[in-house]
């Protein structure tokens, strides 16, 4: 072949590439092996299986039954599961946003090279590194009626103790307080590297300018940590709309149905109730629902999202 | 302590905080106050659910009574803090309980209690019979095995540890009495007295199929009703069918 043409068809690279050998790949493999098997064992194995036993009726102790869409059909008319998904739905709307609202505040604060300041961040990623069950119960008796430490603050300005995980009202905020509490530290490390990303010179630009704090962080630091805003939002919603832990410790789905979510519902339905067709459909039900609301962000993430 | 007319429950003594926990949060006891008013939770074949007529829904509105009118049970808020052991830690004056409490009761330093039958209601006397049954799994794979475990178990050395270690009464009436042997208030008689004479006007515990579903729909309901939310005469019938469609699913 004439060089040009060479250069043409490898891309202006005059070196021509060598394909790997067979035994490079098979070494590649072979280094890959575990995790391709663990993913095959441990997720597309159980996705697999969970797909095929939406279908049937089973229990554990007999053969699942083959049972068509009946568990579709029923999750459709199942009210518990509307108010599962009704409530799944509240709570991601309300804290995704507080979430990330209350984090860039604190992040902007905590980006300051102050005495201290090492600590104090230290302070705010704890929670997140702490699992979510012992928060849980910590917060169970922050709540508790009688006991609970915020009562007794409310005592001391004088007003009535509050039923916060007894009051179907009440209930599902106080959740949510929590969880968000829990999840600012990683939200705000993620928003300090945005920051520190933010060139410099934009803000000496803005100040020579005599551009205002406030016009300065309305029109540089928001649009530019926009891309690590997307990155939260949608983070924050698929996990959100797994919500379990906090409804599964602090008030097993009550008072009622108040805090009933998706996945409580489904573990419920299959792990106390040995429903685990319909658990399994219910799961694919919350699947479509995280595609369906990720897709959306995706599509619409250009009118908000400003990457440098 | 005489056994006394379940509406004649009122508050107590002050050093303890409530008079009794409500019944509504022990599975094995709601039915008691139900039975006691000459209601049932269950038809006799376990096909239909019973609680809107009449006599049930009067029970539970006696239970709701003593949480939202009488105040001498906590509401949920306030059940929070109890705790399973309210009763051996003082804050409960009564306990609706069985025998399966004592080991933990005798546990307990200087904690003086005692023993009566549950209150009578307008239709009597009545308790649940639980038991500790041993069963073998019809598709066992070792059925000789489990038959020699069950065996086992209903047999003289097993019957008398269950009472020597006060987990149950056991059913070898020739151990029943080693049970209440080591009580320490010299009460072991009348607790014998009350517990063995209670077998007389026991019924099983009413297990319908589906038994956690039918539960957890019930308690979730109960939970509303004693926090306010609706009544026992709203709540009752919507919940009766609720369950009755549970009970009968294949």
């Amino acid at each position: 072949m004439h060089p040009a043409a060479q250069l043409l068809h490898h891309g202006g690279d005059p070196v021509k590439r060598e394909k790997p050998q067979k035994h490079e790949m098979l070494w590649g493999l072979l280094f890959v092996s575990p995790y391709i098997l663990g993913l095959i064992i441990f997720w597309i194995g159980p996705i697999v299986a969970a797909v095929g036993l939406s279908f049937t009726y089973w229990d554990f102790f007999s053969a699942p039954e083959f049972i068509g869409l009946t568990n579709y059909k029923d999750l459709i008319r199942d009210p518990i599961f509307h108010r599962s998904v009704l409530n799944t739905l509240y709570y991601t709307i309300v804290t995704i946003p507080a979430s990330i609202v209350l984090s860039l505040l604190l992040a902007v604060a905590l980006n300051k090279a102050i005495k201290g300041i090492v600590w104090l961040r230290t302070c705010y990623f704890l929670p997140y590194v702490t699992s979510t069950v012992s928060v849980a119960l910590l917060w169970s008796w922050l709540y508790n009626y009688d006991f609970g430490l915020l009562n007794h603050f409310l005592g001391k300005l004088g007003l009535s103790p509050v039923a916060w995980l007894t009051n179907p009202q009440l209930a599902l905020p106080a959740i949510r307080i929590m969880s968000i509490w829990k999840g600012l530290g990683y939200n705000i490390v993620l928003y300090m590297a945005g920051l520190q990303n933010i060139p410099q010179h934009l803000y000496e630009c803005a100040k020579i300018d005599g551009a205002s704090q406030l016009g300065i962080f309305k029109n540089i630091t928001i649009p530019l940590l926009s891309p690590t805003t997307f990155f939260m939002l949608i983070i924050g919603m698929i996990g959100s709309l797994q919500v379990f832990e906090q409804a599964y410790i602090m008030t097993g789905g009550g008072p009622g149905v108040a805090t009933y979510t998706i996945v409580y519902y489904l573990w419920e339905q299959g792990f106390r109730f040995s429903y685990m067709g319909y658990a399994s459909a219910m799961g694919w039900i919350l699947f479509i629902l995280v595609f369906l609301i990720t897709i959306f962000n995706w599509k619409f993430s250009s009118r908000f999202v400003h990457y440098q | 302590m005489k056994s006394t007319n379940i509406n004649n429950i009122t508050a107590v003594s002050s050093d303890r905080t409530f008079t009794t926990l409500t019944p509504l949060v022990i599975s094995g006891v709601r039915v008691v106050v139900i039975w006691a008013n000459g209601g049932e939770v269950f038809n006799e074949d376990l096909t239909e659910c019973l609680l809107e007529q009449p006599a049930a829904e009067e029970a539970i509105q006696q239970i709701y009574d003593w949480v939202n009118e009488k105040h001498i049970a906590p509401t949920p808020a306030q059940a929070e803090s109890l705790g399973w052991a309210a009763f051996a830690t003082g804050k409960l004056a009564m306990s609706f309980d069985g025998p399966f409490m004592i080991a933990l009761y005798q546990d307990v330093e200087s904690f003086q209690w005692d023993v009566a039958p549950l209150p009578i209601g307008s239709a009597g006397r009545a308790t649940t019979l639980h038991g500790l049954a041993n069963v073998v799994f019809s598709e066992t794979k070792h059925p000789e095995a489990a038959w020699k475990l069950a065996k086992y178990l209903s047999q003289d050395n097993a019957q008398k540890y269950l009472a020597d270690n006060n987990i149950a009464i056991p059913a070898l009436t020739v151990y029943s009495s080693d049970f209440f042997e080591k009580l320490p208030y010299g009460n072991g008689e009348s607790c014998e007295e009350v517990f063995l004479n209670a077998v007389n006007y026991a019924r099983m515990f009413p297990i319908a199929p589906h038994y956690n579903e039918w539960d957890t729909e019930y308690l979730r309901t109960m939970e509303l009703v004693l926090l306010g939310q609706t009544t026992p005469a709203r709540a009752l019938p919507r919940l009766s069918q609720q369950i009755t469609r549970i009970i009968n699913k294949p």
